[in-house]
Parts: C-alpha cells; structure tokens; sequence
C-alpha cells in the first residue's frame, strides 16, 4: 500500500489535467471526472487496513540542513478524512453530472473540482506542515476559481477575490505559524515536532495561535468569515463540497492534527473556544432572517464550524472531528437538496417564493428533511450524536459562558433549520411556480445515501470513531512520555506533564505504580475530570432532547400557525433588530470601510504617485526627454558648415597649444 | 638668427588658418591650406640650417608631394561637387547638418 | 633681434612681401585674384629658401607650387568659370573680425616660445659644402630615405587615380 499512496491524490491531478487540456464530449468528460474521486475513494478504503502507512514520494526542498520531501503519511486521523473527502466527493462528482449537464463550462467544471480533490488530498495526506501548507493554498485556489465559475457575472468574479482573498490573510498567520514551529522544534514534519518536548511555552502559543488565525480565514470564524456567504455565488455542488464537507472543516482538521501542540497550550484553547462559540451564536442568529436557501445554509456551516472548533478547544478532538465527519454528511445533503430544489424551481432559490413542495417532489422533500433533522439535532440522528459530544466535552473543559453560548446556539440552529423546511415544503404552493423540474437519477442517488449516512451514520459510528481517533490523540509515545516527566522531570515538566494528563488521559492509561506525592495529586485530578465528563454526557444528552424539542417546536408552530403574527412583530416593533439581522450586522460594511476603502485609497495614491507621475512622467519620460535634451545641445555645433568645423579644430589646438605654452613658462 | 625665420613660418600659417577658417569659397580655403603648408616648409627648413643637416629637406620634400596630391584630389572633388551641387560655397554644402 | 634684422636686408624684403602677399591671398573675393598673389607669395618664398641654404628646394617649390600647383588651381578656376555674381557670399564683418582674433592668437602662442628660447639663437654652424644642393639632397633621399620616396610615389600615384576617379563626368 505505502507504494502507491501517491495515487490517491495523483488520479484526480490526471483527471484535472485530461479534462483542463482536452475538450471532451460531455459524457466522456463526466466519466474522466468522476473517476479520479471514485478510484482514490477505493484506493483509500484499502489504506485503511495498513494505517499508519507512508511514503516519500520525492525530494521536493532541500535548504542546508532542513529538507522538505513530498512525503504522505496516513494514520488513523488522516484515513478518517481522507474517507470523508473522497466518498463525499464522489458523490458529489456524480450529482455535478447531473447539476452541470447543461452548463458549457462542463469540463472545465470538473477539471477545477478535480484539481481541487488533489489539493485537498495532499493536505489531509501531507507529513509536513509546510506540505500541508502547499494544499491548503491549493484549495483557497480551486475556490477562487470555482466561486465565480460563471465569471462573466461580475458578482460572481468578486465574490471568488473576497474569498481568495480573505483566505490570503489567514494565510500569512498560518505562514508565521508555521515559522514559530520551526523556530521551536527545528523540524516541520508532524512525527518529529510531536517526538519532541516543547522547549519554550511562549512561542508555543504564538504557534498556536497564528496557526488558529490561518483556521478562522480557512474554516469561515470570526473574523474571516465574512467570504462564505458571498461564496454562495458559486454553483451549488462547489457549495457542498468546498464549503460544507470539506475545504472549510481544513482548519479543524490542521489542529487536530497539531494536537501534540495544542494539548501544551490551554491559553489558546481558550481562546479559540470563545471565538468558536461567539461565531456560532452569531451566525446562527444571522441565519434565522435570511431569505436565500443557500445563505441560510453558508450560515449554518459557519455556525457548525463554530462547534467544531468548540469541540477541539474543550480538549476533545474527537468530538470536533466527529463533527466534521457528521456535518460532512448532513450538510452535504442539505446542499445538494437546495441545488435539486433550485434546479426544479429553474433558478428560484428565495423561499419567500418557494412553498409546498412537500407534495409535489415527495423523495427530495424526504431526503431534505432527514438532512434538516440531522442539523437540527433529531434524537439520535448523526448530528445529535456528534453535537451531544461536543456539548458534554464543553460543559467539563470549557469556560462557563462558552457552554451556555454553545447551548444557546444549538436551540437556534433548531430554529432556523424547521424554519427553513416549513417554509420551502409545507403550506401552500406558491402561485409562480408551474412547470416542476423533477430532479433526475444521477442527483438522487447521493442524495439518498447521504440521506441514510445522516440518519444512522452518527449513532453507528461513535464508538468505533472514538477507539479509532483515540489512537491519536493518546499515542503511546506522548502519554508515556508525560507520566514520565510526571515522576522523573524536572518542575516544568512535571507542570506541564500535570496539566496534560488532568485533561487528556483516559482511566485505562492510569499505572499502578506506588503513589508519589505530585503522582498522587495528577492522579486525583484525572478521576475527578473523567466523573465529571460522564455526569456532563448524561445531563447534555438530556438537554439535547430539550434544545431540539423546543427549538424545532416553536418553528414549527410560528411558521404553520402565526404567519402573520410574525409578519406584523417583524414590521413593527422587531424591525430594528430584524434589520440588522438581516443585513449580517452589517459587518460586511464595516469591514469595507475600516480596511477595504483604505487599502484601496493606499493603492490608488500608489497609482497616481508612484506609477503615473513618478515612473511614467518622470523616470520614463523624463529620461526620454532627458536623453532628447543632450541630443539637442550635442547637435547644435554639427551645423554641417566646413568652416565651423575647422574653427572648432583650431580653438581645440589653440587650447592645447596654450597649455604647453603655460606649463613652458611655470 | 633663426627665430626670424620661424616667426615668419608662424605668420605664415596664421594667416592661412585665417583664410581656411573665415572664407566661405572652396577654392580660396585650399589656397590658405597652400599657404600653411609653406609656412610649414621654412620652419623646416629653417631647423635644418640651425642643425647644418639635410634630413629637413628630405621632409620639405616630401610635405611638397603630399601637398601637390592633396590639391590635385581635393581640387577633383571641389569639381565633383560642382557638377552636383552647382556651388563651392561652403556655407552651402551643409548636407551633412544635424 | 631687431639689429638682426637691419643686418639681413634680403630678409625683410622677401618676408614682407611674402607676408603681404599671403594676406592679399585669403582677402580677394575673386579667386583668380588670390591665386596671383599666391603666386607671389610663393616667389618670396623661393628666394627665402635660397636664403637657408637650400637651393635644391628652392628650384624644386617653383617648378612644384608655382609651376604645378598653381597651375592647376588656375585651371579649375578657368574651368569652372564662375561669374562674378556666382561666386556666393561671405561671411560677416563680424566673424571676420573675430577669426582675425583668434589666428592672431595663434601666432602669438606659436611664436612667443620660440622668441623667448635661447638656444635658438646661437651662432649658425657651418654648413658643409654643396649643403641643400642637388647631390646632397639627391644622396640623402636615395639612400637614407629611399622608403619614404618610393612611399611617396605611391602617395602620388594613389592621388592621380583619385583625381581621375573623382572628376570624371561618368564612371
């Protein structure tokens, strides 16, 4: 298996390549499309058998002593996303044929996804940060050029530059973080950093956290969420794939996988917590006033993303990952059924204007649902299970008010998806709306399947989920090594190795070894974090039911029932609050006037001085009549006159003679 | 004794650089390149007594066939030049001005 | 210097006329004019040479200048045949004046070292016999600078083949 791990990401590179050089024929095409994803989904559930497997595929940097191979390496953690990655891409891959069928731009569209599977592969598959690094700006690239796939509308291009842009900035941090890793372990391939103890606390969190400020420009949270609304401007399958099951879950997943650092820096946990939390509540409240299917679903995932990160701050980077593998599935499908939904609608994606469709495409109202529900947090369903987890991991590990904003959240994300449902499916059919594109075979399918991932995926999944990741996060290296420092370290180490182990360790890994004073203490701590963590995963289980219950209940009631009572509320005294709702708190604005308008100010000053009258008039120009000037005085003797010449000739020996005659008398 | 002879070979090329320098006809500009040249000659001449050797004459000699196929090509030219410009004015013949 | 002079009567006279002369030359605006007064200026000469002992040379710059070159120079004029409204203008008073100026600088400059040398004004050492005459010279082109002369044949030669090229109507 290592020997041809380079094929999985190399057999959509190839599909990309045939499809992006060559016009094909639509079937032809569709066909080269969707092998690449098909064929690494395959490949990658073979690697599951081998995992940990590697490979150094070549030599890619080399400066002095610090070298940089193209090397993969899939452990369990890797083969968990790269599972995710393909098999809901394929599926994506497949309905896109059905999507795009009549679209021109069709090979082009799947050459761009296939470039993007390949970038997205080398960054779950990457041994080395800066690797990692080289994929992640590979599928800032895809999104910018699938974002505005139909450039020729400009909102669309701008859309694309927000995006490639906003990305750009979490970049640099992501950049700097990667230079403060450097700067500690002097190694950037995962294995090594881990292997090693931190030496410094401090730059340690300055990696931490600047690599975090690349997560929030990646994974859409405060403050670089601001593209992934206006993404929506893409096709709707780029939506699923890019901006719900994967490109956008990339930060989760660079922290887990930097959990070696991480689980040393509580500070920036913290931290993280609070803006994950902060940019859940804040974005699901925004999606409760929106009106365009797919902006409430930009929403959404930038409000489930919150919880994700929430999950990896509470210490459980389980929990995140199980999120990202469940929203994987579910958001998906949400996506994918508002793309069906629109296509029957012919381009109608404002539910104001939609309504009804319950009875007219019965499957996809069903699939949709099963997805809303799974959003929603329905009892058992893959969403309910993965957010439980992370509720519980965030009631033990987690600051006090981060709960109760996460809690908070989860009831109006209860809220705005019965809300969404009601709206689009039940009720009456809206009058504009007579001739029904019923969504063909090759949309449904995976619709279908992710429908039923959605449904059983969660509660089916968890425990082997937990065992499997668990593997990472407590490898035998790293918690051997700290109950080591524990008893043989010196003080720091013993602090450090105290707060690890409060946190992370499980009971199986307690020792029996005779009880030592600080041994004692960590010992007691742990007991203590494990009661609480199964009393937090009984009581959340039950306050999930509650969240569910009422928010999905006072949707269902306002939206069938009291209509125009809200219709009036909003008018009248909720218009303030609803406006600012839902115009996204306006900080689209004050970004635009805080940091856009002047570096655009900057650039045109720059323009104006620098370009036009510095470089143009003066350097270029200038020289030019410069040089015209010297020529001009230079020309002026050659009157072309014999005897002008000759006089000239004498004055010169006349001066010549002067000098000697001068230099005879001295 | 000598100087004499030299201050009058000095003349004599002054007053051909004058005539080479402040006349505008071909033909009186090669007469004044004639008259240098002579000036030339007698201060050859002149050295060539203060030193009692003959080498200078040797030279006067060969100064008076440069000078006679000088005039002899420059005078072809001058008339070449007439035939195509009509004039031997060098004031006119500013062709190559610029 | 100036009793040098009162000594050398034959001096001055063929000075100032050669001098004189030279300066009617580049004055006259009718060239046949200046070629007359060429003609004496070069006359003068001759007998300036005979004066410095080179009586070869002497006979040899008549038969050259006066009886080829200014000849010659006769020639074309008559060839050309210049009307007297043809012969163009001049320059102003001005430059004139203003060149005048500058060649008498010249002279100045060209003359002043040589005045104020004393070595030039030692006593003239005896010639030996037949000095500047016919053998003499004859001897020293011939033997010692029998290069230079063929070299000059060639000059002279290469100057007849340009002239003929150059003043031909038609190639």
């Amino acid at each position: 298996m290592s020997s041809i791990l380079w094929l999985i990401p190399l057999l959509p590179l190839a599909g990309f390549l045939v499809n992006g050089l060559v016009r094909l024929p639509k079937p032809v095409a569709a066909i080269f499309g969707c092998a690449g994803p098909i064929a690494s989904f395959a490949l990658s559930v073979a690697a599951w058998k081998g995992v940990p497997v590697e490979q150094r595929v070549f030599e890619w940097i080399t400066v002095g002593s610090w070298s940089v191979p193209f090397g993969l390496r899939v452990d369990e953690l890797g083969a968990v996303m790269l599972l995710v990655v393909t098999g809901v891409g394929s599926l994506i891959h497949l309905y896109s044929v059905g999507y795009m069928h009549d679209d021109e731009g069709f090979s082009r569209f799947f050459s761009y996804l296939n470039l993007f599977m390949f970038s997205m592969l080398v960054l779950v598959m990457a041994d080395d940060i800066v690797l990692m690094f080289l994929g992640w700006e590979g599928v800032g690239l895809c999104s910018y050029l699938l974002i505005g796939f139909w450039y020729k509308d400009l909102k669309n291009a701008d859309a694309g530059k927000k995006a490639f842009i906003t990305n750009r900035i979490g970049d640099f941090g992501f950049l700097l973080g990667i230079f403060c890793l450097w700067k500690m372990f002097e190694a950037t391939n995962f294995v090594e950093m881990a292997g090693k103890s931190i030496p410094d606390e401090a730059w340690a969190a300055a990696a931490g956290l600047l690599l975090f400020v690349g997560a929030t420009g990646k994974s859409a949270q405060i403050p670089l969420y601001v593209w992934l609304p206006d993404a929506m401007a893409g096709p709707t399958p780029v939506s699923a794939l890019i901006h719900a099951a994967t490109m956008v879950t990339a930060g989760v997943y660079m922290m887990a996988r930097m959990h070696f650092l991480y689980a040393f820096v509580p500070g920036v946990l913290e931290t993280v917590a609070w803006i994950a939390a902060l940019t859940a509540l804040v974005a699901a409240v925004i999606a409760v006033a929106q009106n365009d299917i797919k902006k409430i679903l930009a929403y959404s995932t930038i409000s489930q993303l919150g919880f994700m990160f929430a999950g990896i701050a509470s210490s459980n980077f389980t929990a995140g990952m199980f999120h990202v593998v469940t929203h994987a599935f579910f958001k998906a499908l949400l996506f994918l059924g508002a793309g069906a939904v629109i296509h029957a609608l012919h381009g109608e994606q404002d539910i104001r204007k939609m309504g009804g469709l319950g009875r007219k495409l019965p499957l996809l109202t069903a699939v949709f649902v099963v997805g809303g529900l799974a959003l929603a947090g329905f009892p058992f369903s893959a969403g309910f299970v993965s957010k439980d987890l992370i509720l519980a991991a965030a009631d033990v590990n987690a600051p006090r008010p981060v709960y109760v904003l996460l809690a908070a959240t989860a009831l109006i994300t209860a809220f705005y998806t019965t809300r969404l449902c009601v709206i689009v499916f039940l009720g009456k059919a809206h009058e504009g709306h007579h001739d029904i594109h019923k969504p063909g075979i090759l949309m449904m399918a995976p619709l279908v399947i992710l429908a039923a991932l959605s449904a059983v995926g969660g509660k089916l999944l968890e425990r082997p989920i937990e065992a499997w990741l668990g593997r990472v996060w407590h490898s035998d290296t790293t918690v051997r090594r700290q109950w080591q420092n524990l008893t043989h370290g010196t003080a720091e180490e013993q602090r450090r190795a105290t707060a690890y182990l409060s946190k992370h360790a499980t009971r199986s890994e307690i020792p029996r070894v005779e009880p030592m004073e600080s041994f004692q203490r960590t010992a007691t701590a742990i007991e203590k974090r494990l009661n609480r963590e199964d009393h937090a995963h009984h009581f959340n289980m039950t306050l999930s039911f509650v969240l569910f219950a009422v928010g999905a209940g006072s949707a269902l009631l306002i939206y069938t029932r009291a209509r125009g009572w809200l219709g009036r509320r909003v008018a009248g005294p909720w218009r303030g609050i609803h406006t600012l709702v839902s115009n996204k708190f306006y900080v689209d604005e004050l970004y635009e006037y805080l940091v856009v308008a002047p570096v655009r100010m900057g650039a045109t000053v720059l323009w104006y001085v620098v370009d036009r009258v510095l470089i143009d008039s003066v350097l270029v120009n200038g020289t030019g009549k410069l040089v015209y000037a010297v020529g001009w005085v230079l020309r002026r003797p050659h009157t072309g006159s014999l005897n002008a010449g000759v006089a000239l000739f004498a004055l010169g020996a006349l001066a010549i003679l002067g000098y000697l005659a001068w230099q005879s008398l001295t | 004794m000598i100087v004499k002879y030299l201050v009058l070979s000095a003349a004599m090329f002054a007053i051909g650089a004058y005539g080479v320098l402040a006349r505008r006809n071909l033909l009186i500009i090669l007469m004044s390149v004639e008259l240098m040249l002579n000036g030339v000659n007698v201060a050859l001449l002149a050295f060539a007594r203060l030193h009692a050797q003959s080498n200078g004459h040797v030279f006067v000699l060969m100064v008076m066939g440069v000078a006679a196929a000088e005039v002899s090509v420059g005078l072809a030219i001058m008339i070449a030049v007439f035939r195509n410009r009509k004039t031997i004015d060098a004031g006119d013949l500013r062709s190559m001005q610029g | 210097m100036l009793n040098d002079l009162k000594a050398d009567p034959v001096f001055v006279a063929a000075a100032l006329v050669s001098v004189v002369a030279g300066i009617l030359t580049v004055s006259r605006k009718n060239p046949v004019y200046s070629a007359i007064w060429m003609l004496v200026c070069f006359l003068a000469f001759a007998v300036l040479y005979l004066k410095l002992n080179a009586p070869f040379l002497a006979a040899m710059h008549v038969l050259v200048y006066t009886g080829a070159i200014l000849v010659l120079f006769l020639f074309v004029i008559m060839l050309l045949n210049l009307k007297p409204e043809e012969l163009g203008l001049e320059y102003g008073p001005r430059t004139r004046v203003a060149v005048a100026a500058v060649c008498a600088a010249l002279f100045a400059l060209l003359s002043y070292p040589m005045v104020k040398d004393p070595s030039l004004r030692r006593e003239l050492p005896p010639t030996p016999p037949d000095f500047g005459g016919v053998s003499d010279v004859g001897s020293r082109l011939f033997v010692d600078y029998a290069l230079p002369f063929e070299l000059i044949s060639v000059l002279i030669m290469v100057a007849i083949f340009g002239g003929v090229v150059l003043a031909k109507r038609k190639l």
